[in-house]
């Protein structure tokens, strides 16, 4: 055998294990996952993806993404991936399109342990993504220019002491989160938004630009470059875990908005037994309290019994943390997307 | 024979590239049109200028893109000239150039943050040479942006006007001058002409990325500084409003072109007038 034929011999060889072994794969199920980038994928990766590799053999890819809708909406004719992590409006309207697998409550035994307030569920009782895990919205503080106690009331965003120093997120969000919140507490709910209004606009007045992700926060507010936000609580203990010694959280007064995360399936995904194998493993409380450990993000499952220092970063039980927490009709919200995204747009421009 | 086939079958891929930008192209225009019942209609149109908000983008993004252009031009004139007249070697001048090129424009960008902000590198330096009091306000608003795109966009002005510098005789300079010009004459009556085209190729590169930015506007710029490719990206990959964001995109597209097309035309005017005084 010359070296050329050698050569070509081992380049096909690889060639076709390279083919062979995604079409193994496939035979044997795996799990194709979307999931936002940074923590959330490393998350899934380590504390669920590699934990249920070594119990089932069934591989767990991760890809990273920005935001689940566009991909899963321009794959909808044929489905890469068979999982991905959403929020819940995120999943209502994907729904509503008709791109989700539904389920019976039957098939997910795991699900009994998550209370059915947080179960996302269709018109004709199926559920529509299974719950993996929350976290809630507040108000994030630069401790070296404010004080926490500067913003005890969501209102405190409105004092006029704040104008140029405060971000705001994107209308996406702002829309779906911020003025759901000040509706709340102003007397209204996600379906009538009018009371959260004035506190939205005088927010975007104090604002002094428009955060589009959550590194660019993380910078600025360590920087010091804005005083302070509504921001994710598990973002600033993230900082705080990266050393960031003048960021710090306020779940004000009035109460924090719950942000619920569920796993959800495209339509006509592939490999069902691994799917339905990978919803249930996701909510066992072992899995659950691993997620937490890696980010924060606190579990569904209510039997899961959370550490004291998980107990003393929340600063409360977490049974306390629920009752001060506001979760929406997140279909209502989802229902009522576009207009309110065109809404908050016009406010923050003037 | 033999040649003509082959160049049409090398050009075939060409050709498939050139088909589909053109279908996508006229399936982005049918988008802007169409209604949800398929009926061709200005609804969208209509709706757009009818937002003042969106109105104020658009203007917003005109006036941020022109003002990129000029600060280009103003940098990258003088430094295309003393590119092309450095005597030593150019590919050193041309690598330091091009270099911003090599970084992906989120991380410049982030880099910009660290320096123009209230408590960046800039602000610091003045403040502690005793400048400034207060700093400046050199992020989140149109300055910000601007330093942005001249940043990234600037070396295209600079390689458009290099490549006209290189190719202008000496002789011509030395001749104006042994006639008793001085060198701001010499500049306006014989360098400054024979540069136009690359100056007029460079302001229409430029201007037409500027009107297109989306990273830049969204980390640099504040509250009330969205520029309409921001919004496009809104509309396409969190809105999922794809006719609204194809007549944002036409808009665009129209007014850009208002002002390159004429740019092209007078590109070409002054070429061939100054080949024919040649």
């Amino acid at each position: 055998m010359t070296r050329r034929n050698l050569l070509a011999a081992t380049a096909t060889l690889a060639a076709t294990l390279a083919l062979a072994t995604p079409a193994l794969a496939q035979g044997r199920g795996e799990i194709v996952m979307g999931a936002w980038g940074g923590g959330t994928s490393a998350t899934w990766r380590t504390g669920v993806g590699e934990p249920f590799t070594a119990r089932t053999g069934m591989p767990v890819r991760i890809n990273e993404w920005p935001d689940p809708e566009p991909q899963l909406r321009a794959q909808a004719a044929n489905p890469q991936y068979n999982m991905a992590i959403a929020t819940y409006f995120n999943a209502a309207n994907l729904h509503r399109d008709g791109l989700l697998e539904t389920f019976d409550a039957k098939d997910i035994p795991a699900l009994a342990t998550v209370p059915d307030a947080y179960v996302l569920k269709a018109p004709d009782g199926k559920v529509i993504g299974i719950p993996a895990y929350f976290q809630y919205y507040g108000i994030a503080v630069n401790t070296d220019l404010a004080k926490t106690s500067d913003f005890q009331s969501w209102n405190d965003l409105a004092a006029a002491k704040w104008k140029g120093k405060l971000s705001v997120t994107r209308p996406i969000y702002a829309s779906t989160y911020d003025l759901v919140m000040f509706a709340k507490i102003a007397g209204g709910d996600e379906k009538n938004i009018a009371p959260g209004l004035p506190l939205m606009k005088a927010l975007g007045a104090n604002a002094v630009n428009v955060y589009n992700s959550m590194a660019q926060l993380n910078t600025l507010l360590t920087r010091g470059e804005v005083t302070a936000a509504p921001y994710y609580v598990t973002r600033v203990w993230g900082l705080k875990e990266q050393g960031a010694k003048n960021v710090d959280f306020v779940l004000p007064k009035e109460g924090g908005l719950m942000l619920p995360y569920l796993l959800i399936v495209p339509k006509n995904a592939k490999h069902r037994d691994a799917y339905m194998a990978f919803l249930n493993f996701q909510l066992e409380p072992q899995q659950q309290l691993k997620m937490l450990d890696l980010s924060g993000y606190l579990p569904f499952n209510s039997t899961a019994q959370l550490e004291k220092k998980d107990v003393d970063r929340i600063g409360m039980p977490l049974k306390d943390l629920l009752a001060r927490l506001y979760q929406p009709d997140w279909e209502v919200v989802a229902r009522t997307h576009k207009e309110r995204i065109d809404l908050v747009e016009q406010l923050l421009s003037r | 024979m033999r040649f003509g086939r082959l160049a049409w079958l090398l050009m075939l891929p060409l050709a498939a590239v050139l088909g589909l930008f053109l279908v996508s192209l006229g399936a982005l225009v049918w988008s802007s049109f169409a209604g949800a019942d398929g009926v061709p209609k200005l609804d969208l149109y209509a709706r757009f200028f009818a937002r003042r908000d969106y109105v104020d983008v658009l203007v917003r993004t005109l006036w941020v893109a022109g003002l990129t252009t000029l600060v280009s031009l103003a940098i990258g004139y003088p430094v295309a000239w003393a590119v092309a007249r450095h005597k030593g070697r150019r590919d050193w001048l041309l690598v330091l150039i091009i270099l911003p090129w090599l970084v992906s424009v989120v991380v410049r960008t982030y880099g910009w943050i660290v320096i123009l902000g209230n408590r960046g590198l800039l602000n610091a330096f003045l403040g502690w040479l005793g400048v400034v009091d207060t700093p400046l306000k050199l992020m989140f608003n149109t300055t910000g942006i601007v330093i942005g795109l001249v940043h990234v966009f600037c070396p295209f002005m600079i390689l458009a006007i290099l490549a006209v510098f290189l190719h202008l005789e000496r002789s011509l300079e030395e001749a104006s001058m042994s006639l008793g010009a001085g060198p701001w004459q010499t500049f306006r009556k014989v360098i400054w002409p024979l540069s136009l085209p690359g100056v007029i190729s460079g302001t229409m590169i430029v201007y037409l990325m500027a009107t297109g930015a989306i990273v830049t506007p969204l980390l640099l710029g504040g509250l009330r500084d969205r520029m309409l490719g921001t919004q496009i990206y809104q509309e396409m990959f969190q809105v999922f409003d794809f006719p609204r964001a194809a007549t944002m995109a036409v808009i665009l597209t129209a007014t850009a072109l208002a002002v390159v097309l004429p740019l092209g035309m007078l590109e070409r005017r002054v070429s061939r007038n100054l080949k024919g005084a040649s």
